[in-house]
């Protein structure tokens, strides 16, 4: 049986920095500001962009992220904030891009056509931060009881002593 | 040493005769019922959270419950006590509830831990509910975070002492 051997580190921050710059253009985003946290690569992309930003990312074969590690929704007050760690396994490298949310109006463009394990990583942000996910299939709550209307990941968030108290259903009685 | 009388010949022909004869047995129908089902106390493998692996060290052989005729049983129908063993959510509540339910009459509830009790370290949080006696009713009440074996020990022998009290004669209360 043959075992694929990985180059290990095969490509360095500076590489897929300018490797990204370059690609981004040819998706239309913005060269965004790249900044490097931890010995990982940060970008921001504008919310239009974001779904065929990461479609390229995936679809690309020098880049070739093809597993998406995480999607983080970041409640920065003025502003919401998603960050999508991406991870390639040939080049044994991840890079994760932020998208900025308008903190009135947030919504974005789901990424569930092109990762499909995207779905309950977008269905938890959806409940705690009310991120609306445009084109998600099955856009219902995963962690929290159906019938909240709140969401409690949020800075604003204050819940009303009425709110936690449990009422017993009567169904099974 | 030397204390013991030791047993003769003549001991174990007493026992052999005593117990060779058809012997009739009187005594009150609660005493034998509550005898026989206060020693064969069979709790559902139900665990939760973090006193859940307390209860599990109990019914391990170094705590060893099974000599007090107690064992898991891996379905409500056959279980006579169900452990809450941990922190209820409020997604998890109608499912507990569902679970007791299933569970044949004369049917009993420990609440084991703070989180079952209170909520715990949780009570402020959105998604908890504070205490599994919102949702169904509780005989005994273990504390600890998470309660030791010992404790839990405790309680099941108070649940015993409950199990003892309890008559055919009377009707059994049902809280709703």
């Amino acid at each position: 049986m043959e075992v694929k051997q990985y180059n290990f580190k095969a490509v360095d921050n500076d590489k897929v920095i300018s490797l990204l710059q370059d690609k981004f253009k040819s998706v239309g985003t913005s060269e965004g500001n790249f900044s490097l946290n931890h010995g990982q690569i940060y970008c921001e992309v504008s919310k239009e962009t974001i779904k065929n930003t990461i479609k390229m990312l995936k679809n690309d074969k020098d880049l070739k992220f093809d597993y998406i590690k995480c999607i983080t929704g970041v409640d920065y007050k003025e502003y919401l904030e998603i960050v999508y760690s991406l991870y390639s396994f040939d080049n044994n490298y991840s890079v994760n891009i932020k998208v900025r949310i308008d903190a009135a109006n947030p919504d974005v463009d789901s990424i569930t056509d092109v990762f499909w394990s995207a779905d309950w990583f977008e269905r938890e942000i959806w409940e705690f931060f009310g991120i609306n996910f445009k084109g998600h299939p099955n856009l219902k709550t995963l962690l929290l009881p159906g019938d909240v209307d709140y969401h409690p990941l949020l800075k604003s968030f204050e819940i009303k002593w009425e709110k936690r108290e449990y009422v017993r259903p009567k169904v099974f009685e | 040493m030397g204390l013991e009388r030791k047993k003769t010949l003549e001991d174990h022909l007493y026992l052999k005769d005593k117990f060779g004869k058809p012997n009739i047995l009187t005594v009150s129908y609660d005493k034998i019922m509550n005898a026989a089902r206060s020693r064969s106390i069979w709790y559902l493998t139900f665990g939760i959270a973090c006193c859940a692996i307390e209860m599990m060290a109990t019914g391990g052989s170094h705590y060893d419950l099974d000599r007090f005729g107690m064992f898991f049983r891996a379905t409500p129908r056959q279980a006579d006590l169900i452990i809450i063993s941990g922190t209820i959510t409020r997604k998890y509540a109608p499912v507990v509830q569902r679970v007791y339910m299933q569970m044949a009459e004369p049917r009993y509830v420990l609440a084991m831990g703070s989180c079952a009790i209170t909520g715990g370290p949780f009570y402020d949080s959105y998604n908890v509910v504070q205490g599994i006696d919102k949702v169904i009713p509780v005989d005994v009440y273990v504390q600890g975070c998470p309660a030791r074996p010992e404790a839990l020990y405790c309680g099941l022998l108070k649940l015993k002492e409950i199990i003892n009290r309890d008559s055919i004669v009377k009707k059994p209360v049902i809280v709703k």
